[in-house]
């Protein structure tokens, strides 16, 4: 290489140095590397020092002065330990919150109690609805249970007029008398146990022309009978 | 890779990160700002790292992203993103990063036996990314003095590594029954 090449190449250079080295303005940037893309050996030689350069950049590193790097590494061991403690909580669903917990629970009782009263409440309405039947289709068969009991039976003998499982209703006929009006009237005592629960009432029933025996009067008592098996009088 | 791991690759990391920061920043306290930052992004944001990727390129796009929000100039943005892009293309991406292990090692060595005028000037410049201007006056040289020794000191760096390549060439084509 001939000195004159040599000086050839070493401006060259200064001036690749300065586009590499952020020293041209924009525009002088623009117009130098369009002056090489003409040149193969400038070219070349732009692209070589660029990589260099790269090179250069990664192997070797700027001394950080100490302050510098004592202030970098408590930032990261100051970001790593609240990662430390962050993960966990961040690695949570949000469900795990206790205000979310909190809230899930009260839906979760009210929705229950809700759901429970509306359930027991239409189970009580089918209940209800099936005790109503079944008093309907009871009540003419024990009309003439107790017709009959009325009719025929001595004051005293308790009448079973209806037993089904836990259920007994037992009618006795206490006392007869003749009415002022003239009619027959007879004061009894219906016992209606149901599941271990009594319902005692005592009531009047009167006898009209046709031998139909009709309630005329009716009140609940507690326990104040005593079924008198030896009573036969009327 | 483990917290941990990243930890050390991060601490391992930051003198590149500083020196990258100093060429884009050209003042060492915003360069100190902008690592920082870069340190709590990148720590707060590591779910997103892929750790098949390499954490430098990703903590240099952070870094960069960084560094060109804060800017409001828009020319003297795109020069720095033309400058950074230079750097950050061919240094840290990749495979090239990974596979010039070896060239970095000859760089090293090179800087080793650079004579001290020169050394100087290029690391100033080209390393810790000082103006030519800042450099001239802290030498208590021109310019033009500047300019000339870091051209000189980046053609013998050409020449180095190439005379290393060709040295490898000879040495694999001399060898018997080797290539030719």
């Amino acid at each position: 290489m001939t000195f004159d090449k040599k000086r050839e190449q070493i401006l060259l250079a200064e001036d690749i140095g300065r586009l590499l080295d952020g020293e041209l303005s924009e525009a002088e940037a623009a117009a130098f590397k369009d002056a090489i893309s003409n040149v193969e050996d400038a070219d070349q030689l732009w692209r070589d020092m660029a990589s260099d350069n790269a090179l250069l950049q990664s192997a070797v590193s700027a001394p950080v002065p100490d302050r510098s790097l004592t202030r970098f590494q408590s930032v990261i061991d100051r970001e790593f330990d609240k990662r430390d403690v962050g993960p966990l909580a961040r690695a949570q669903p949000f469900w795990s919150s206790p205000m979310v917990q909190v809230a899930a629970a009260i839906v979760l009782v009210a929705g229950t109690f809700m759901f429970t009263a509306f359930w027991m409440q239409s189970r009580m309405d089918d209940a209800v609805a099936s005790l109503a039947a079944h008093m309907e289709t009871e009540r003419v068969l024990l009309a003439q249970t107790v017709q009959e009991a009325l009719e025929t039976r001595v004051s005293g003998e308790p009448v079973y007029i209806g037993q089904e499982g836990s259920w007994t209703d037992v009618l006795t006929p206490i006392k007869t008398y003749k009415s002022k009006s003239g009619h027959w009237c007879r004061e009894y005592v219906r016992q209606t146990t149901f599941s271990g629960r009594d319902l005692t009432i005592q009531g009047t029933a009167c006898r009209d022309e046709n031998g139909t025996w009709t309630t005329v009067f009716a009140e609940p008592i507690s326990d104040k009978f005593t079924p008198q098996r030896d009573d036969t009088g009327i | 890779m483990s917290d941990e791991a990243l930890k050390t690759e991060m601490i391992r990391l930051l003198p590149k990160l500083r020196s990258f920061a100093l060429r884009l920043c050209r003042n060492p306290d915003q360069a100190d700002d902008l690592v920082q930052t870069t340190c709590e992004r990148a720590i707060r944001s590591l779910d997103q790292f892929d750790p098949a990727t390499r954490l430098d390129s990703w903590m240099f796009r952070i870094l960069q992203n960084l560094y060109f929000n804060s800017v409001r100039d828009g020319a003297n943005r795109a020069r720095l993103f033309d400058l950074a892009m230079m750097d950050f293309e061919d240094s840290y991406d990749g495979a090239k990063a990974a596979a010039s292990s070896l060239e970095l090692q000859k760089v090293q060595s090179f800087i080793g036996q650079l004579d001290e005028d020169n050394r100087e000037v290029l690391l100033k410049i080209a390393i810790e990314g000082q103006s030519y201007k800042d450099v001239a006056a802290e030498l208590g040289v021109p310019i033009g003095t500047v300019t000339s020794r870091l051209a000189r000191a980046r053609l013998k760096l050409r020449e180095f590594l190439e005379a290393k390549d060709g040295a490898q060439g000879v040495t694999l084509r001399s060898m018997p029954g080797g290539m030719s």
